[in-house]
């Protein structure tokens, strides 16, 4: 595959795939690692994707995958010294330079971090990232139906908290 | 009234809050919510969620399109990211003496190796640049998957023993 078009790829999946390793790791730093990792990964191993799911979700299962694994040894991780990049992040939630979020909804997306896992990214994927319950499956490992159950509990779940 | 069961809407109701639907399927949706409390309570925090949607981190796409360019610099495709069983880096460090000029090359301090043969049986914390071979991806499987399965064997036979 040529680089512009590998390029067009994390250009264009980019933001989705640190959305969703941010919702497992909760650091944004981490994030960008499981991000970068996961990516890299995923292009380099095109010729495992297998055309039986969208690129998109393939990449997103993979960079979950890569999320979880970084769990693991993120003891580890943390003694490391931190990147320049990193270091020099600005203080925030992830969220766009300039964007001022209201108390409400900065409060929501808190509470969206408490949520078990499965329903946190059922919820993100959904919602976030505008996957069909199919499709949110594909990425947190379960069949359609329980997406769907998953993501139904987890609004529930968040409505409840924030009543 | 609609005909649209809030049942029905809930499944769809994420995609209206994030502007994702159009045409009569938005109207038909739109005129659920306007009537309906429960529904336009969820319709509200689901908006919230769309607010606070995070964003990719300023030069993060770059980043990654540089270490796509250096293909083995970071992220191997096969091996990081998980712990490899310990008797797969001990095996690494027994060849490592065995054959010491075949993996290690410069960058590979002598009090490393000294480091390893004196802690044999407990090297497995060993830091991983000591095994860093020329092109730069993290030593280990890739050696131990150029060894034959005979040499292999005895490795692992040498260790359990
Ligand atoms: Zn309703």
């Amino acid at each position: 595959m040529d680089p512009e078009a590998l390029n067009e790829l994390v250009t264009l999946h980019q933001a989705s795939a640190y959305r969703v390793a941010l919702g497992i790791l909760g650091s944004e730093a981490d994030a960008q690692d499981a991000t970068q990792d996961g990516m890299l990964r995923a292009l380099r191993g095109l010729a495992g994707f297998r055309g039986d799911a969208s690129f998109r979700t393939w990449l997103l299962a993979i960079v979950a995958n890569e999320a979880r694994s970084l769990i693991r040894r993120s003891a580890r991780r943390r003694e490391a010294p931190l990147d320049e990049d990193v270091a020099g992040e600005a203080p925030g939630r992830g969220v766009a330079e300039g964007v001022v979020l209201q108390a409400e909804e900065a409060r929501v997306r808190a509470m969206l971090a408490r949520l078990p896992e499965k329903q946190r990214l059922a919820v993100q994927l959904r919602v976030d990232e505008g996957l069909s319950f199919r499709e949110v499956g594909e990425v947190i490992g379960s069949t359609e139906g329980a997406a769907r159950v998953n993501y139904h509990h987890g609004i529930r779940r968040l409505r409840e908290w924030l009543e | 009234m609609n005909t649209m069961t809030c049942e029905e809407l809930a499944d769809r109701l994420p995609d209206w809050a994030a502007g994702r639907l159009a045409g009569p399927e938005a109207e038909a949706t739109a005129a659920h919510v306007h009537g309906c409390a429960d529904c336009a309570a969820q319709a509200a925090l689901l908006r919230a969620l769309v607010a606070s949607r995070p964003t990719a981190p300023a030069g993060m796409s770059e980043r990654i399109a540089v270490a796509l360019r250096e293909p083995s610099r970071s992220a191997p495709p096969a091996i990081t990211g998980w712990r490899r069983p310990q008797w797969v880096v001990s095996a690494a460090a027994v060849l490592v003496l065995a054959l010491g000029t075949v993996v290690f090359r410069q960058t590979a301090e002598p009090t490393d190796v000294t480091a390893v043969s004196s802690a044999l049986g407990d090297v497995v914390e060993e830091e991983p640049v000591a095994w860093t071979l020329d092109d730069g991806a993290v030593a280990g499987a890739p050696v131990l998957d150029d060894l034959s399965e005979e040499a292999l064997a005895t490795l692992i036979e040498e260790l359990g023993a």
